[in-house]
């Protein structure tokens, strides 16, 4: 891999724990029968030990061509997934939870096809051994010339990375700015919003719904800032290897 | 993208006991661009890392380069912070990328983007200096076409326009002139384009041969279709320099003053503004020259392009926005 090695072993430590905590999310959300985005979850595993096994091959537990076969079951998913979201809401609609829009699932595939690009651009060190041992390095051979492809999954990322987070400081307690009433997204089934001046019938004041969800340990757990985090952290460590391939 | 699934009861039927949460708020369009801008500091913190600016030789050798042509009283501090990163290569480049990262972060992150935003600024204004020196300004050397005046003075010029604040009055006509006014977000339109238009018939880059030199000296490093694309600009602009240039000055200083025109005709020159952005990171920064493994930033052409959406007349709709 061109880079130092110490950043190679950050970026996979964090790749590793991004994969863990989305491994306890399907856990947490299975044992407090809670929701969660399961294809998402199990993406992120998947795409968080495959990178951690880019970056450290001593920690690739699987073959490079069954990773390739992975990203492309991956992709195809996210694909359905685009058409599936197109047909039921559009392409400017939100779904169920009144939250993802079709970029959501765009950027999934985008991943899928980055995680796919590395594999086929990088140049195998001791070929597909059975630890699948691969060395991240530059793009060689007919790849070397191919660079607007890594370029445009780069923009995405980035792009990605920084709406996810735009959109979890949102919900931050400590982003005060515009601390007026928000419209709902679910209702209560036995109680419904009270109206006021200020708070129309309909709506909760932020804290509301701060206040409810601090005092249960699964809404903590499975919170959405922490997956937003996962995003992030995913998105940017594979802007990292991009750029080393680049 | 955002998730609120942990937050939410696993059917969309209303249930007892269920409790709402908020919806995602669509930002407002100088929230989008300041958001374009994270993704270009995020970008530039991710360039930091690649291996060559952990070595001494970005000390040592890309450093010092900016130096060239300065007085001593600027050259000075260019050349110690060289050396100083130099002995401290990889403690130093970890600094910046880190620091670079995080005002993108920053930037993204709502309860951050104030000070991220004037962090950056000033981490703006201390890299114009000492890593690019001055962009030529000072030592004759600035070219539009290669970047002047420097990349990171527009990211400051960005981060005071975009600023998170609203002035009173009435409601300005462009995103840029919400934080500073109208009359100031023209000055500093006029100020910044006007120069470029200047640069462009500076010293040597209005000889014939010296347009045709530049681009054809960009070639090492880039992947074959872009060297490709540099060799035939460079043959297409051969011993034709001195009138490329004045056009190129010609088409910035219409730039410059169409901010002060009226709405439709502005929106024109924007597009001018745009497209000559375009043509620049392409032809003359070689997209920022991210192929060669030795970029630190995206250079200006996207930057000028992101400026130039901020100053976009906006005729029908001039409702105050939340952000």
């Amino acid at each position: 891999m061109s880079g130092p090695t110490w950043l190679a072993d950050f970026f996979a430590s964090v790749m590793i724990l991004v994969a863990a905590y989305s491994a306890g999310r399907l856990l947490a959300a299975w044992r407090w029968s809670r929701p969660t985005h399961r294809d998402t979850d199990i993406t992120h595993i998947v795409m968080g030990t495959a990178m951690a096994g880019m970056l450290v091959s001593a920690v690739n537990p699987i073959p490079t061509l069954v990773w390739e076969f992975v990203f492309v079951v991956v992709a195809l998913w996210f694909l359905w997934r685009c058409y599936g979201f197109t047909a039921r809401h559009g392409l400017n609609g939100r779904d169920e939870d009144h939250v993802h829009h079709l970029s959501h699932y765009v950027t999934h595939v985008v991943m899928a096809l980055a995680m796919l690009y590395m594999y086929l651009a990088a140049s195998p060190t001791t070929g597909s051994s059975a630890g699948g041992e691969m060395g991240m390095t530059g793009a060689s051979g007919a790849t070397a010339d191919f660079v607007g492809l890594p370029l445009l999954f780069l923009f995405v990322l980035l792009a990605s990375a920084v709406w996810e987070l735009d959109g979890a400081g949102q919900w931050s307690p400590s982003w005060t700015e515009p601390r007026k009433a928000m419209p709902v997204v679910q209702l209560a089934g036995s109680a419904s919003p009270v109206g006021s001046a200020d708070r129309p019938v309909g709506t909760l004041a932020p804290d509301d719904a701060e206040e409810a969800i601090s005092g249960d340990p699964s809404r903590r757990w499975l919170a959405p800032g922490l997956k937003a985090a996962c995003h992030v952290a995913m998105c940017v460590t594979m802007c990292y290897m991009l750029i080393v391939m680049l | 993208m955002s998730d609120v699934s942990g937050a939410l009861p696993s059917s969309t039927a209303p249930r007892a006991g269920a409790i709402s949460a908020r919806a995602w708020v669509r930002p407002a369009h100088r929230r989008k661009l300041q958001l374009v801008l994270a993704s270009i500091w995020l970008l530039d913190g991710m360039l930091q890392l690649q291996a060559f600016f952990f070595t001494r030789a970005f000390g040592n050798q890309m450093i010092p380069m900016t130096a060239s042509g300065n007085p001593s009283l600027i050259a000075s501090p260019i050349t110690w912070s060289g050396t100083l990163i130099a002995h401290h290569a990889v403690l130093a480049d970890s600094f910046f990328a880190v620091f670079q990262v995080a005002i993108g972060l920053g930037i993204a992150w709502r309860p951050t983007t104030r000070g991220a935003l004037a962090t950056s600024i000033v981490w703006s204004l201390g890299v114009w200096w000492v890593g690019e020196g001055l962009g030529g300004v000072v030592s004759g050397a600035a070219n539009p076409v290669n970047g002047a005046p420097g990349a990171v003075m527009i990211y400051a010029l960005l981060a005071v326009l975009l600023w998170p604040s609203d002035r009173g009055g009435r409601s300005p006509s462009f995103t840029a002139a919400r934080a500073v006014g109208e009359r100031v977000a023209k000055a500093l339109w006029f100020v910044l384009w006007a120069s470029l238009a200047y640069f462009a018939v500076l010293g040597e880059n209005r000889s014939s041969q010296g347009l045709s030199s530049l681009i054809g000296a960009e070639t090492t490093g880039e992947p074959g279709w872009v060297a490709s694309l540099d060799r035939q600009a460079a043959s297409l602009v051969d011993h034709r320099g001195l009138a490329v240039m004045v056009a190129l000055a010609v088409l910035l200083a219409i730039v410059a003053v169409g901010t002060f025109l009226p709405s439709r005709v502005a929106n024109a020159t924007l597009v001018v503004a745009i497209v000559l952005g375009i043509a620049i990171w392409i032809v003359g920064e070689n997209f920022g020259a991210l192929f060669t493994n030795g970029a630190t930033d995206v250079n200006s052409g996207p930057l000028l392009v992101l400026l130039s959406i901020s100053y976009w007349r906006r005729v029908a709709d001039h409702a105050p926005e939340a952000v």
